[in-house]
């Protein structure tokens, strides 16, 4: 009995620990955004005069304040919406291909399913700024740089293979007889994937959406280069552009850093169960 | 794939032609589901790797972008010969083998810990993800504002260390040029904090899966904490390990968002990364020529080390196909 006390005692002390580490740098940048820059300099981590203007050049850049920085903070709003674009899309793309694809991977028996799945891994151990020069002719070609489109895509060829290993791991898990019965009911092959099987799969389909989302959210390299005007820019980037400024406004770059945080993060707090359930499939194969 | 399509139709009649039309349209159905993700593959990731081959046998400089000269394979010569690629190389590989080392233990403790049953576990498991979420861009930043000299780090060492400060008698500079060596694995370890919660994420759907019964078993047969943790809880770990190892070594070797903020390559050429160097090459030298020739390089090394990774999980049966 008193043993058992210990231990749970053991396991609180650890699991605080391992928050502690978790939380304590990004816990550090919030408060940061809302000291003074003079507070931030000295590296407080409590600060003393609380202050929401760092906040305040973002959401209304009108209302003055500080020169420094001021035209990123101007742009935010709209980086923001391109962010927003562009990650939906992203998802959206996974989820509709990577599905088709994972589902035929799992369900149908055909010559050259190995050397797909091989061919899908293969793409992805190709480092991205191994291939982002050619790519970047490849679009320029195409004459879509600075749009949406060129990132949704270069996002979309990075994301797609870990969706369609995960997906197909997943769907293996989803029993065969629905889609049987589908088919004897009279239901077509595509009518029984998206009508039959994928509401069943919907688990698993929401932890790669998430997925998804955020690897795009989060993605710097190919935003950077395949795109140069607010019109296009994603938040990732319009972020590095405070480093081009003579002086780093701290303060505002940890503001900025929060609010391009909360998105994601919500949404992951939200689907917690479905991120680590949705991949149980896959990893245990 | 001809040969085994005439195979397949080589008995002709002995095959019952309803079971040999479902198969075909099956195929048929299984490559036409593909057809959309094979061909933005195709595109945007095979064309390119082939295109970046073909430049990289050339001399092509964007700040002379007429001149396109074939020279074999000058470009790679020039670089294996020079110092500045072993350099990289070097810098590259210790950064991505500590890196996916720390990965891996820190998120396996993590994940085997938030697997017990404790008050606020959905929390702390939501907590968990914030290091995810967290762009790279933006975690440089933040890092660099945790490092630097008056940093928040040293703000805490010398709340509760003042001797670390005294000994060594002044603020240290975590990032600075004095301490190359302290620069790369600051880098390291900003790079783990960001790393860890996706590891963790594939650890714990694996422990949920281990059959209950197994355990249940086991403590009938008097086995203690570690046995049951050694012959049960390692074996099915040992698939998600190797998972997570291939994906953090090609993410790490790949790092790139997070030296553009932290470092820059810095202090010198500590945390000069592959990436970062064939980056520079590209777009601060303009040299393309030689950044294709660096690609190459980069992804000769990485599918070296993912098949080396594949073979693994290969002979331990882990993988289906």
């Amino acid at each position: 009995m008193k043993s058992t006390i210990i231990k749970r005692i053991i396991l609180y002390v650890l699991v605080l620990v391992a928050l502690l580490y978790i939380v304590t740098p990004f816990a550090w940048i919030v408060t940061v955004s809302i000291m003074h820059e003079r507070e931030a300099n000295v590296g407080h981590w409590i600060p003393r005069e609380p202050t929401g203007e760092n906040y305040a050049m973002y959401l209304a850049p009108e209302s003055g304040g500080a020169e420094v920085g001021l035209a990123t903070a101007r742009k935010f709003p709209r980086a923001i919406a391109n962010s927003f674009i562009i990650a939906t899309m992203v998802m959206v793309i996974n989820l509709l291909f990577g599905s088709m694809a994972a589902y035929s991977l799992a369900r149908i028996r055909f010559r050259g399913s190995l050397a797909l799945m091989l061919f899908y891994l293969g793409s992805r151990s190709v480092p991205g700024v191994a291939i982002v020069i050619p790519m970047y002719l490849v679009i320029r070609n195409y004459g879509l740089l600075d749009t949406h489109l060129a990132v949704i895509l270069a996002h979309s060829t990075f994301t797609l293979p870990f969706t369609i290993w995960i997906l197909k791991g997943y769907f293996q898990t989803v029993p065969l007889d629905l889609e049987r019965a589908a088919r004897t009911d009279g239901c077509g092959r595509l009518g029984a994937l998206f009508r039959i099987f994928l509401p069943v799969a919907a688990p698993g389909m929401i932890g790669v959406g998430i997925f998804s989302f955020i690897a795009s959210w989060t993605e710097f390299l190919f935003a950077l280069l395949f795109t140069s005007t607010i019109y296009s820019k994603p938040v990732t980037v319009l972020v590095s552009d405070f480093t081009q400024e003579l002086q780093m406004p701290f303060t505002m770059i940890a503001a900025g850093g929060v609010l391009v945080v909360l998105l994601p993060i919500v949404l992951a707090f939200i689907l917690q169960r479905f991120i680590i359930h949705g991949i149980g499939g896959a990893v245990t194969g | 794939m001809i040969a085994a399509f005439k195979n397949k139709h080589a008995p002709g009649p002995d095959l019952s032609p309803p079971q040999s039309r479902k198969d075909k349209g099956d195929r048929l159905f299984a490559l036409l589901i593909n057809f959309p993700t094979v061909g933005l593959i195709l595109a945007l990731v095979a064309y390119p790797v082939l295109v970046s081959l073909w430049i990289s046998l050339h001399r092509y400089n964007l700040r002379r972008p007429d001149v396109f000269d074939f020279v074999g394979l000058g470009n790679y010569v020039q670089i294996l010969s020079g110092a500045q690629f072993w350099h990289s190389l070097g810098v590259t590989l210790y950064f991505t083998g500590l890196s996916v080392f720390l990965v891996i233990i820190i998120a396996m403790g993590i994940a085997l810990l938030f697997n017990e049953k404790f008050h606020g576990r959905g929390v702390a498991r939501s907590l968990l993800l914030i290091p995810w979420a967290v762009p790279g861009v933006v975690n440089g930043l933040m890092w660099v504002g945790l490092l630097s000299e008056h940093g928040a780090f040293n703000q805490l060492l010398g709340y509760g260390f003042d001797l670390f400060n005294r000994l060594t008698g002044a603020d240290v500079d975590y990032l600075g040029m004095a301490s190359p060596v302290i620069a790369l694995n600051v880098t390291v370890a900003a790079y783990v904090w960001r790393s860890v919660p996706f590891a963790c994420i594939i650890f714990l759907a694996a422990l949920q899966a281990i059959p209950a019964e197994q355990y249940r078993a086991a403590r009938v047969d008097g086995a203690n904490a570690w046995n049951r943790f050694r012959s049960i809880t390692l074996p099915w770990l040992l698939h998600p390990v190797m998972v997570v190892a291939i994906f953090e070594t090609m993410n790490a070797f790949r790092a790139f968002d997070l030296i553009f903020t932290l470092t820059g390559g810095g202090p010198g050429d500590a945390t000069n990364l592959l990436a970062w160097q064939t980056y520079k090459e590209a777009f601060a030298r303009l040299n393309f020529g030689g950044a294709n020739a660096y690609s190459y390089l980069i992804t000769l090394i990485t599918m070296g080390l993912a098949i080396l990774y594949i073979r693994a999980l290969y002979r331990r049966g882990a993988v289906q196909g």
